[in-house]
């Protein structure tokens, strides 16, 4: 829900004092409605399954929303998961400043625009190698890779089946791990 | 899902009689599950909606699948709901459509997520197909693509509320809350 007609930056953000949750895209705020059970399931699911999966190989740290990734003066954002690699460890302050490594979002009708197209193009710019995006409705899942500054399809899986990445080598995730059988 | 490997072309597939419903994409025979009844619903109410504002304006023909569209040797699809203009109804021949339709809409299934969202987009988007709803009932979402010098643009978009309309029929626009189940 897009909230109030100005260029909204970092600093206003932080100044923000009512306890809902935002985020700044391109200078505009969002304000972000409660998700709904179902997707907090999801997240969940995916979340204890990259956290084994990252903590087993001591490979970074693993992130659940709400955590504030600054990626510019005008974009404050809050993915639903992130990965950050231990070289890439700087970044961790009381917030994120930067890109973390691998950003997975779960869509719901209120964000789908905003997941596929607008972040999705903001993940790219801010070269964040690895996006996934999480279909609940659809029981779909892509795994997008950045190749020379674009985002390529690396994987996707509907229905059933798995899907694999590449920041995470080694990690699949089987669908009815996720959405049930 | 994919059935047998070989290169399928138009003739095998209708040298096929075991009364299932099948599609070829790029020469692969994939056999078409039935339709869940959400799918059957939200295609429903779409087509209504279509059919309705086609046959009042006097614009051609509204089909819903199955009906076979044949668009190359080694493609022939069954989209969920298709348009086509007057000027194109007669490129249908034996109750099959030969070429590109005006507009087809596909209402993604998790078994098909994939195909419509991405191999069935670049199919219609090089056969130039001028206009392609995809509709997503899980996200209650609906984006309309626009053919622009041979590339599909985002024309309008839509989730959970709101509208989208199109460019090819003109006038005709659809408040989600039509199609949706309101949540």
């Amino acid at each position: 829900m897009r909230v109030k007609e100005k260029v909204w930056t970092y600093r206003d953000y932080l100044e923000l004092n009512d306890d809902k949750r935002y985020e700044v895209i391109n200078g505009r705020l969002y304000e972000m409605p409660a998700p709904i059970l179902e997707h907090q399931k999801i997240l969940m699911m995916i979340g204890v399954k990259f956290y084994h999966f990252v903590n087993r190989g001591s490979l970074g740290l693993i992130l659940p929303s709400p955590v504030d990734v600054i990626l510019s003066d005008f974009i404050v954002v809050q993915p639903d998961l992130v990965f950050i690699s231990k070289e890439n460890k700087d970044i961790v302050k009381d917030r994120i400043y930067g890109s973390p490594d691998l950003v997975v979002e779960i869509v719901s009708p209120t964000s789908y625009y905003r997941d596929r197209y607008e972040k999705f193009r903001i993940y790219e710019k801010a070269g964040i190698k690895e996006y996934w995006i999480v279909y609940p409705g659809e029981k779909a899942m892509e795994v997008w890779v950045l190749k020379e500054g674009k985002y390529e399809l690396y994987s996707i899986a509907g229905g059933k089946g798995k899907v694999r990445n590449k920041v995470l080598k080694g990690l699949e995730v089987d669908l009815k791990e996720i959405f049930g059988a | 899902m994919k059935v047998k490997e070989k290169v399928w072309t138009y003739r095998d597939y209708l040298g096929l009689n075991d009364d299932k419903r099948y599609e070829v994409i790029n020469g692969r025979l994939y056999e078409m599950p039935a339709p869940h009844f959400e799918h059957q619903k939200v295609s429903g109410l779409i087509e209504f909606l279509l059919r309705g504002f086609v046959y009042k304006n006097k614009l051609g023909e509204i089909v819903d699948a199955p009906f076979d569209i044949i668009l190359s040797e080694t493609v022939v699809v069954q989209p969920d709901i298709v348009f086509i203009s007057n000027d194109n109804l007669k490129n249908i021949k034996s109750g099959k459509l030969f070429g590109p339709p005006d507009l087809i809409v596909e209402v993604v299934s998790p078994s098909s997520y994939r195909r419509d969202r991405y191999e069935k987009f670049e199919i219609y988007e090089k056969a130039g197909i001028k206009e392609y709803w995809l509709v997503y009932p899980g996200e209650k979402a609906i984006e309309v693509w626009v053919l622009k010098e041979g590339k599909y643009e985002l024309y309008g978009i839509a989730s959970g509320k709101g509208k989208v309309k199109s460019k090819v029929l003109k006038g005709f626009e659809v408040d989600l809350k039509e199609v949706f189940n309101e949540s």
